[in-house]
C-alpha cells in the first residue's frame, strides 16, 4: 500500500484499486495532506463515502472540497458562461458533454486557470473507470494546473454502454502513468480473508479470460437450472445475520425475482426512477376515472404480487371488506385524485394476499402523490421529479434484502451475496467479465453462486 | 494589489469621478478643494477593512436621495482573493488596452470590482460586482482586509502600541509570555513602591484614617498610600513602542507618521495598496524625498524579485515630493464648478512636463502660468513683476496663483500645450526674433493660449533699447559693464560703433554728438551687439535689467515693450 506521503510528489499519476483494497482511505489521507484539495467523483453516494471518511479523520471541510465532476463543472460553467456556454436549465443526457467541454475551454483562459490554481493545490479524481472521453479531456486540462491523481479500477468499468470506454493502457496511462496498484484486500481482513483472496484470484482469471471455478472453496455453489430457483435464494441465507443482495444483470428479471420472492427480497429503484416517472406521465395524461384506475392497477402489477387462492379457498372476510372500502376512493379518482389514490394505496397494502416487492417504488409514488395533494406541485411529473432529485441528494436506504443489477449495486458492500444463474453474464452485450467481478466483489462474509455448471469462463475484458 | 479603475458618484464634494491610475506610483496634485483627498477617501471607504458609518455630510450636497456609489476595480490579485473559496468565480477581465470585461478572455488580467453603496437609510453595503452572477455577492470586513489597503492617517497612535486590534499585536502572534510577565511586573511594582515611607503621604493617609473613623467607618488595618496603575492591571494594551525609553507616540509628527506607515505596511504580505494624504506633512524635505524614494525602491525590488508590486497613491502640495516622485507619476486632480465633475489628468506626453519638473516644479502648484521662452524673458519679466504689486493693491502675482515658468527655449510651446492639457491657465511670453512655427502657432491658437510678444521681429534687446531714453541707456550700459566686465563691453562697443575709448567713457547722451550715427542707429547697433554677444542672455543679468526695462516701458507706454508688459500683467492679474 503506497503511503499517502509518497504520493505528494507525483504531478500526474494513477492508482489502480480493486474493490475493497483501501481506495477511499488512501484518497482521504492524500487529501488531508494538502492545503486545499479538490476531490472529484461521479455520484452523490461517492461524495458521501469520502466525506464520511474525512469526517472520521477530523479533516475540516474547507481543507478538502468534494464534488461530482458534473457538479463542479456546472458551477464553473455558470460562473463563466460566456466561454463555457452552459445550457439554460439543468443539463440532461448529452448536454453534460457540452458542460464538460465548456469548462475545458474556460480553462484555456489564463485568468480562469489562475482561479483554479489559487483554489486547489491538488486534485484527486475517483472512480476514473466511469469517465467518458470528455471528462478525461477535462482531467488532462486540470492536470496542467495542479498535481492530479486519479483512482479507479479498470475491472469495474461497467458503464461501457454509456460511453465510458477509455482504454487504461492506451489512453488513461498516457497522461496518468500507473503509480501503484493496491494489493491488500482490507475489506475482508476481519471478516472472511479466504473470500477476499478468492475474489482477488478470480479477478486475475477474469482479466486473462480464464475459467473461474466456484466449487470447492470459500464460495458456496448450488446447482440450479435457472434464475428462479427460490429455494436456493432463501436456503443460502438461512440463519445468516446481516444484509443480503441478490445480483442479476437483467432489471426485468430482478423485478420478477422480487415478485417471486413475495417481498422477501426488495427490488431497488435506479436514480432515473423510470417506473415512477412512467406512472406520473400516465396519471397526468388523462384525468378521467377509468384511465386513472388503470394507471393505479398498472402500478400494482409492477410492485405487488397476489398469492393465488388455494383450491377450496375463498377470499377472507378481511379481504372482502377491504375491497369494498377501496371502491369509494376508486370512484373519486377523477374528482379528488391524489387523496383518493393515497387511500387506495394504503388499503391495498393491507390486503392479506398481497406482498410488496418494490417497496421503494411505492414509497416514492406515495411521496409524489402527497406533494400533489398538498398543492406543492402542479403536475404529477413535477412531483415525481422533485422526489427523484431529493433521493439523488439524500441517497437511498438499502433494504435488508435487496435484488438488483451490478450497475445499481456497485460501490456498495453487503454481508452476503447470492448470484443466481452465473451463466447469464456470458449473454450480456458488453463488459461481461467486469459485471461479474462487480457482482462477486460485493459480499464481505459469504458468496453463493448458482448455475448449471460449477465454473464460468468469460471473454477477457477491454481494459 | 493595484487599483485599475475607480468610479464614484455623489460622494462628498464630487458629483462624479472616474479614474484609471495606470501606474504603480501616482502623485496627485491639484489646487485646494480639487478633490484629491476625496479620491483617497473614496478608495478607503470601499477597500478598507474598517467599518464606516455614513452621515448626510457624506452625500454630495447633503442630498441623501442620490445614492453614494463607489466602485473600485483591483488587479494584481493575491492568491487568496482568486481562490474559488472566496471570489475566484467573480473575477472579471482587464484587457491589455485597459478596458474592463465582465468575463475574462484571452490574455486579460483577472480583476475584481468592489462596490460600496449607501442609500438614504445610511446603511453601507459592500459587494463584489459581477454582471453574470445571479445574486450580488456581499463582501465582509474580513474579506476586504485581503485587499491589503493601508491608509496613513493623521495622529493615529493606535499602531504604535500593542492595543487590541493593532498591527503589532497581530504580528506578535502568541503573547502568553508577555501576559505573564506583565502580571508579574504589576505585582512587583506595587510591592516595591514603598510609598508608606514618604512622610507627607503617610501623614495625610493617617489623617484621612482619623476622619474616617470619626465618622464611624470601619478601618481594617490602617490607611496608607499604595500604587494603583490606571486600569487596575497591566494588559497588552499597556505595552507601547518606545524609542530609547521614550514612548514613540510622543515623537515628532513626521517620525510618528513614517513609523505608523511602515508598521501598517509590514503587516501586508502581498503587494499593499498604500494611500498617503499629504505625504510631506511633518517631514523635512530630505525625509520626504527619502520616504518616497524608499517606497519606490520597495516597488522596484518587488518587480525584480517577481513579487507583487502593489500600489502607492499619494497626494501632495510639495514640489520636493513631486520632484522625487517623477513625471511619470504626476496626476493633476480638478473638480469643475458648479457641476462638480472630478477628473484626474495624466500628462499626455511626459517629456515636456519632465523638463518643467526639473526646472520649475513649483509651477505645477500654481493656477496660472506664464511660460516664458528663454532665460532673458524669464529674467526680465521676473524683474519687471516686482513693480506690479503697488499697481494692484500690494498683491503680488503669487498670491493669485500666478507663476512665471522657464519654457526652456524652443520647448516653450510644448510645455505650454502640455500644461494647458493638465488644466492650467496658460499664456506664452516670448520675443519675436524668430516666429513660432506654423504648427505651434496653430496649436496654441486652437487651445486659446494667448501669446504675448513684442512683434515686428523684435527681440528683447531691441525692444528695450530702441525706445530707451538716454538716461536709461546709460543705466543699461553701466549694468552690462558691471555684469560682463567694462573692458569687454567697451571693446565690443568701440568696434561696433566706431568710437574711441574716451568717447565711450562719456555719458550716453553725449555719444550722438561724438558719433556719425544718429540716435536710432546708435541704439540699433548697440542692440545688435547686445543680441549677438548674448550680454543679456542670463537670467540673473536679465533680471537685473528689469528695473531699467520697466522704466523704459513707463516712459514709452505706446511701445511694443510697454504694451507687451501691460498685456502680460493684465493676464496675470485677471
Amino acid at each position: 500500500m503506497p503511503e499517502a506521503q509518497d504520493l505528494l510528489g507525483v504531478e500526474r499519476g494513477a492508482i489502480v484499486a480493486p474493490a475493497g483494497h483501501g481506495k477511499t482511505e488512501l484518497i482521504a489521507k492524500v487529501a488531508a495532506l494538502g492545503k486545499r484539495t479538490l476531490v472529484l467523483t461521479h455520484t452523490n453516494a461517492g461524495i458521501q463515502a469520502i466525506r464520511a471518511r474525512l469526517k472520521r479523520m477530523r479533516i475540516s471541510r474547507s481543507a478538502v472540497v468534494v464534488d461530482t465532476i458534473a457538479g463542479w463543472c456546472l458551477r464553473y460553467a455558470h460562473a463563466f458562461p460566456g466561454i463555457a456556454q452552459p445550457p439554460l436549465d439543468m443539463p440532461v443526457g448529452a448536454q453534460w458533454d457540452e458542460v464538460h467541454g465548456g469548462v475545458k475551454s474556460a480553462l484555456s483562459v489564463p485568468a480562469i486557470r489562475r482561479v483554479v490554481e489559487a483554489s486547489y493545490d491538488r486534485i484527486l479524481i475517483d472512480e476514473y473507470q466511469d469517465c467518458n472521453g470528455h471528462q478525461h479531456e477535462l482531467a488532462i486540462a486540470l492536470s496542467a494546473i495542479a498535481p492530479t491523481m486519479i483512482f479507479g479500477d479498470p475491472m469495474q468499468g461497467i458503464f461501457e454502454f454509456a460511453g465510458a470506454t477509455l482504454s487504461w493502457e492506451r489512453e488513461i496511462h498516457a497522461t496518468f502513468p500507473l503509480v501503484a496498484e493496491l494489493e491488500v484486500p482490507y475489506r475482508w481482513r476481519d471478516k472472511n480473508p479466504a473470500l477476499g483472496d478468492w475474489i482477488a484470484d478470480a479477478r486475475n482469471r477474469l482479466i486473462r479470460g480464464d475459467r473461474v471455478e466456484f466449487a470447492g472453496g470459500p464460495v458456496a455453489y448450488r446447482h440450479a437450472d435457472d434464475a428462479f430457483d427460490m429455494e436456493v435464494l432463501f436456503q443460502s441465507i438461512e440463519g445468516k445475520e446481516g444484509t443480503v443482495a441478490a445480483i442479476h444483470c437483467n432489471k426485468g428479471i430482478c423485478y420478477r425475482l422480487a415478485a417471486a420472492a413475495r417481498g422477501g427480497y426488495q427490488a431497488i429503484e435506479e436514480m432515473a426512477a423510470k417506473t415512477m416517472t412512467e406512472f406520473a406521465a400516465r396519471w397526468d395524461a388523462s384525468p378521467t376515472q377509468p384511465v386513472r384506475r388503470d394507471t393505479l392497477r398498472w402500478l400494482f402489477g409492477e410492485s405487488f404480487s397476489m398469492r393465488k387462492l388455494g383450491e377450496e379457498e375463498s377470499p377472507s372476510a378481511e379481504e372482502t371488506s377491504l375491497l369494498e372500502a377501496i371502491k369509494v376512493p376508486m370512484a373519486a379518482l377523477a374528482v379528488d385524485g391524489p387523496r383518493a389514490a393515497l387511500e387506495i394505496l394504503m388499503l391495498t397494502r393491507k390486503l392479506p394476499r398481497a406482498r410488496l416487492h418494490r417497496q421503494e417504488l411505492v414509497r416514492d409514488v406515495e411521496r409524489a402523490i402527497s406533494e400533489l395533494a398538498a398543492g406543492r406541485c402542479a403536475t404529477m411529473l413535477e412531483a415525481a421529479k422533485r422526489i427523484r432529485d431529493r433521493a439523488g441528494v439524500v441517497g437511498r436506504r438499502m433494504p435488508k434484502r435487496a435484488v438488483s443489477t451490478p450497475l445499481l449495486l456497485k460501490g456498495l458492500e453487503f454481508d452476503h451475496v447470492v448470484v443466481p444463474d452465473a451463466a447469464h453474464f456470458a449473454y450480456e452485450r458488453q463488459a461481461q467479465a467486469k459485471l461479474f467481478y462487480v457482482a462477486i466483489s460485493r459480499p464481505t462474509q459469504s458468496l453463493t453462486i448458482t448455475g448449471s455448471q460449477g465454473y464460468l469462463q468469460l471473454p477477457p475484458p477491454a481494459l | 494589489m493595484q487599483i485599475r479603475h475607480l468610479k464614484a458618484e455623489n460622494f462628498r464634494g464630487t458629483a462624479t469621478l472616474e479614474w484609471a491610475p495606470g501606474a504603480a506610483f501616482c502623485c496627485l496634485i491639484g489646487p485646494g478643494d480639487a478633490g484629491k483627498s476625496t479620491v483617497l477617501d473614496a478608495i478607503e471607504a470601499v477597500l478598507s477593512s474598517r467599518w464606516f458609518s455614513f452621515g448626510e455630510h457624506d452625500f454630495h450636497r447633503g442630498d441623501t436621495a442620490k445614492m453614494i456609489v463607489i466602485e473600485v476595480t483591483v488587479g494584481e490579485l493575491s492568491k487568496a482573493l482568486q481562490s474559488d473559496e472566496r471570489f475566484g468565480l467573480y473575477v472579471r477581465g482587464w484587457t491589455k488596452a485597459g478596458a474592463l470585461r465582465d468575463e475574462p478572455e484571452d490574455d486579460d488580467e483577472a480583476v475584481l470590482t468592489v462596490r460600496l453603496s449607501v442609500d438614504a437609510t445610511l446603511e453601507p453595503v459592500w459587494q463584489v460586482v459581477c454582471d453574470r452572477a445571479d445574486e450580488p455577492r456581499t463582501i465582509s470586513n474580513r474579506d476586504r482586509a485581503l485587499f491589503g489597503l493601508v491608509r496613513l492617517a493623521g495622529d493615529d497612535a493606535r499602531h504604535l502600541g500593542w492595543g487590541q486590534g493593532s498591527v503589532l499585536s497581530r504580528l506578535t502572534g502568541d503573547s502568553d509570555e508577555a501576559a505573564v510577565r506583565l502580571a508579574a511586573a504589576y505585582k512587583a511594582a506595587r510591592d516595591s513602591a514603598n510609598l508608606g515611607e514618604i512622610e507627607s503621604l503617610a501623614k495625610t493617609a493617617g489623617a484621612a484614617e482619623g476622619f474616617a473613623k470619626g465618622l464611624g467607618a470601619y478601618v481594617e488595618a490602617g490607611y496608607g498610600p499604595g500604587l494603583e496603575l490606571g486600569r487596575g492591571s497591566l494588559s497588552l494594551g499597556s505595552i507601547a513602542l518606545h524609542d530609547g525609553g521614550v514612548p514613540l507616540r510622543l515623537a515628532g509628527l513626521g517620525t510618528r507618521r513614517l513609523a505608523t506607515l511602515a508598521i501598517q505596511k509590514s503587516a501586508i504580505t502581498e503587494g499593499a495598496i498604500v494611500l498617503v494624504d499629504e505625504i510631506e506633512h511633518g517631514l523635512e524635505p530630505h525625509r520626504v524625498m527619502g520616504a518616497i524614494s524608499q517606497l519606490r525602491g520597495d516597488q522596484a525590488r518587488a518587480a525584480e524579485e517577481k513579487r507583487p508590486i502593489g500600489q502607492v497613491l499619494i497626494t501632495t502640495h510639495s514640489e520636493v515630493a513631486l520632484g522625487e516622485a517623477g513625471a511619470e507619476s504626476l496626476r493633476v486632480c480638478r473638480t469643475t464648478r458648479p457641476a462638480r465633475v472630478t477628473t484626474i489628468i495624466k500628462p499626455g506626453a511626459p517629456d515636456p512636463i519632465r523638463a518643467l519638473m526639473r526646472f520649475a516644479p513649483r509651477a505645477l502648484f500654481s493656477r496660472r502660468i506664464l511660460v516664458s521662452e528663454g532665460n532673458t524673458e524669464v529674467g526680465v519679466i521676473n524683474g519687471v513683476r516686482e513693480f506690479w504689486p503697488p499697481l494692484h493693491g500690494g498683491i503680488p502675482i503669487e498670491h493669485l496663483g500666478g507663476f512665471i515658468a522657464d519654457g526652456n527655449g524652443s520647448q516653450a510651446p510644448q510645455i505650454a500645450l502640455g500644461l494647458h492639457g493638465l488644466g492650467y491657465d496658460i499664456a506664452v511670453f516670448r520675443d519675436s526674433d524668430t516666429d513660432l512655427s506654423a504648427e505651434d502657432a496653430a496649436a496654441l491658437g486652437a487651445q486659446g493660449i494667448p501669446v504675448f510678444e513684442y512683434g515686428s521681429g523684435l527681440d528683447v534687446e531691441h525692444a528695450i533699447i530702441s525706445v530707451a531714453s538716454d538716461a536709461q541707456m546709460q543705466r543699461l550700459i553701466e549694468h552690462l559693464r558691471v555684469e560682463r566686465g567694462a573692458g569687454k563691453i567697451d571693446d565690443n562697443l568701440r568696434a561696433a560703433l566706431g568710437m574711441t575709448a574716451e568717447e565711450l567713457a562719456q555719458q550716453f547722451s553725449m555719444w550722438e554728438l561724438n558719433s556719425t550715427l544718429d540716435a536710432a542707429e546708435l541704439r540699433r547697433r548697440i542692440a545688435d551687439e547686445c543680441t549677438s554677444r548674448k550680454w543679456l542672455k542670463d537670467q540673473r543679468i536679465a533680471r537685473g535689467a528689469g528695473p531699467i526695462a520697466w522704466q523704459v516701458a513707463a516712459e514709452s507706454p505706446g511701445s511694443p515693450l510697454a504694451q507687451t508688459f501691460a498685456a502680460a500683467r493684465a493676464w496675470l492679474y485677471a
